[in-house]
């Protein structure tokens, strides 16, 4: 296999690596403001905040090696395509700016959010979460979508459509699917994560989201196979359907871990799907198909490939390896009860900042 | 240092290193004429590369220097009370605070350093910066994305130091040591868990 071939599935499989990660962590960032309220219904009389941080623990230890993969995902484009990196890097400058800082107050946002024990900086952190949860999850499909359809580049490899070319209803049907997609699949990992009402309401409001995303995610991917799809890439589309209907079922029958499973395969195998209906080009052009990147015109040099093929038969596994040590290690489900009352030291309260809506301060210093 | 920096510089010991003077007509010589490589001057921003070399190793230095002073000012168990040198001087905690910020700007010079350093090269010798910059990205867009990172980064700042500043004069909490723990006698409730 030509080494060219051997990156392009190697970028695919980050990319998809991802997503199907990522996801889920997404998706339960943007359903704080659904989930993280208290259930009148809910036997155990669990607090909102209660069930907002047990949401935020279930995702607390992968969200940022979650995030490693699209930092691969970019730097393995850099290095096996630059022009590929180059066209869609400058091409799509703000939205992946948007992405870019959406992805930084996200991150500061779950870390900073036990810093201070005041319930007005709990909500700001928390509108922090959900804005850099709910615009990457939508940004990406829009941006993948116009990736597979192909998007205006010139003979010089330029990207020519400006920014609202981008926004296209193709495009934000993609924005559309991945995110609804997103959100099941984040509620099912809430379901499969944490117990009590919110692992119930988690449940049913993923299969809620995830027949929208069903029907969305039809009309999306026939659009895009109908154009550039052939047997393999419509096979794989096919089932990718498929899974997230079985996903609803087993969820709707109580099997956690089954729903999960589904949805985790339905992104696999649609991102799979467009990938293999870009094959063999990385960046079609709208405007003549002698001017689309190509696996050939966009690669760099046989010898950088092959210095970096050996670097990922090494480093790849033992990525793997450890990362599946930490989903194994945080196995269990995240139960309020575990939830402590507070999080760092109660000593961090009041006067100095003005952040605090507290009475008094809580001086507990020893 | 004696053939360090010849060595640094070039890989061999006994290689002369050019002072940055005699470069402009050398290099005028050597890359005029191509597209990829022409520009009026060859010459970094001076005073820019200069001060932040120093800025860099200085506070670098700084750094690491009232580290060290503080460790030693750690030093022994303390008083009879469990007190140690440091507790009951504002001097001493200020200094240990600072030295936290010391690496970030020692390392945000450096930064500075070598990408005002080696322009006008984006890859030195092939291409000049000014024909790297992107056509489908104009200047307002780049305006447009520096204004937010610094906006972003200068909350996130403000956010840092003032936290900083909270934990620093609440003080370190004091965590009993639990003797009933018994990592081998755990449960299945027991989750593993890592709060937020």
């Amino acid at each position: 296999m030509e080494l060219t071939t051997i990156w392009f599935i190697l970028i695919a499989v980050l990319w998809i690596g991802y997503f199907v990660l990522e996801g889920f962590d997404f998706g339960v960032g943007a359903l704080l403001p659904v989930l993280g309220r208290e259930n009148p219904d809910d036997p155990d009389q669990e607090s909102g905040e209660t069930r907002r941080r047990q949401m935020l623990s279930s995702i607390g230890p992968f969200w940022d090696g979650n995030e490693v993969w699209l930092i691969t995902a970019g730097g393995a484009t850099f290095a096996a395509f630059p022009h590929w990196y180059a066209t869609l890097f400058s091409g799509f400058y703000i939205p992946l700016l948007l992405v870019l800082v959406a992805l930084i107050v996200r991150g500061v946002a779950l870390e900073y959010r036990g810093k201070v024990d005041s319930a007005r900086w709990r909500r700001r952190m928390d509108a922090m979460i959900i804005f850099g949860s709910v615009v990457p999850a939508l940004l990406w499909g829009v941006a993948f979508t116009n990736i597979v359809r192909g998007v205006p580049i010139d003979a010089s490899m330029e990207y020519v459509g400006g920014f609202w070319g981008l926004l296209n209803p193709v495009a934000l049907l993609g924005g559309l699917v991945t995110l609804t997609l997103f959100v099941t699949h984040g509620a099912l990992f809430i379901g499969l994560k944490t117990d009590g009402q919110l692992r119930y309401d988690a449940r049913v409001l993923g299969i809620r989201v995830g027949v929208i995303s069903a029907v969305l995610a039809v009309v999306w991917l026939a659009v895009i196979h109908l154009e550039r799809g052939a047997v393999v890439s419509w096979a794989l589309a096919a089932v990718a359907v498929v899974a997230l209907l079985l996903a609803l079922g087993s969820a709707r029958q109580g099997r956690e871990g089954w729903a999960f499973s589904g949805t985790f395969v339905t992104i696999l195998l649609a991102v799979g799907s467009l990938f293999v209906a870009l094959y063999p080009d990385v960046m079609p052009s709208t405007l003549n198909p002698e001017w689309s990147l190509t696996v050939e015109n966009a690669a760099s040099s046989q010898k950088t490939l092959g210095i970096m093929t050996v670097v990922a038969l090494i480093f790849t596994p033992i990525v793997l390896l450890y990362q599946s040590w930490t989903y194994w290690a945080f196995r269990r489900r995240v139960k309020g009860h575990h939830i402590p009352t507070s999080v760092h030291h109660a000593a961090v309260t009041g006067e100095t900042t003005g952040l605090d809506d507290r009475a008094e301060p809580a001086g507990s210093t020893p | 240092m004696p053939k360090l920096l010849s060595y640094l510089s070039t890989g061999d010991l006994e290689g002369a290193v050019e002072g940055v003077n005699g470069i402009q007509e050398r290099y005028v010589q050597t890359y005029a004429g191509n597209d990829l490589t022409e520009v009026e001057d060859y010459r970094p921003l001076m005073p820019v590369t200069y001060w932040s070399f120093r800025l860099m190793m200085g506070l670098g230095f700084l750094g690491m220097g009232i580290g060290m002073a503080v460790l030693w000012r750690l030093r022994g168990k303390g008083d009879a009370d469990g007190e140690t040198r440091m507790e009951g001087s504002r001097w001493w905690g200020w200094a240990a605070a600072t030295v936290l910020f010391m690496p970030l700007f020692a390392n945000s010079f450096g930064w500075i350093f070598t990408e005002m350093g080696r322009q006008p090269w984006v890859v030195m010798g092939l291409m000049t910066t000014q024909t790297a910059v992107s056509p489908s990205v104009g200047a307002g867009t780049v305006a447009l994305s520096m204004v937010v990172y610094t906006a972003l980064y200068g909350v996130l700042a403000v956010l840092m130091v003032g936290l900083s500043l909270r934990y620093g004069r609440a003080g370190a909490e004091v965590v009993p040591e639990d003797a009933s723990y018994d990592p081998k006698g755990r449960t299945d409730d027991d989750a593993f868990v890592f709060t937020y």
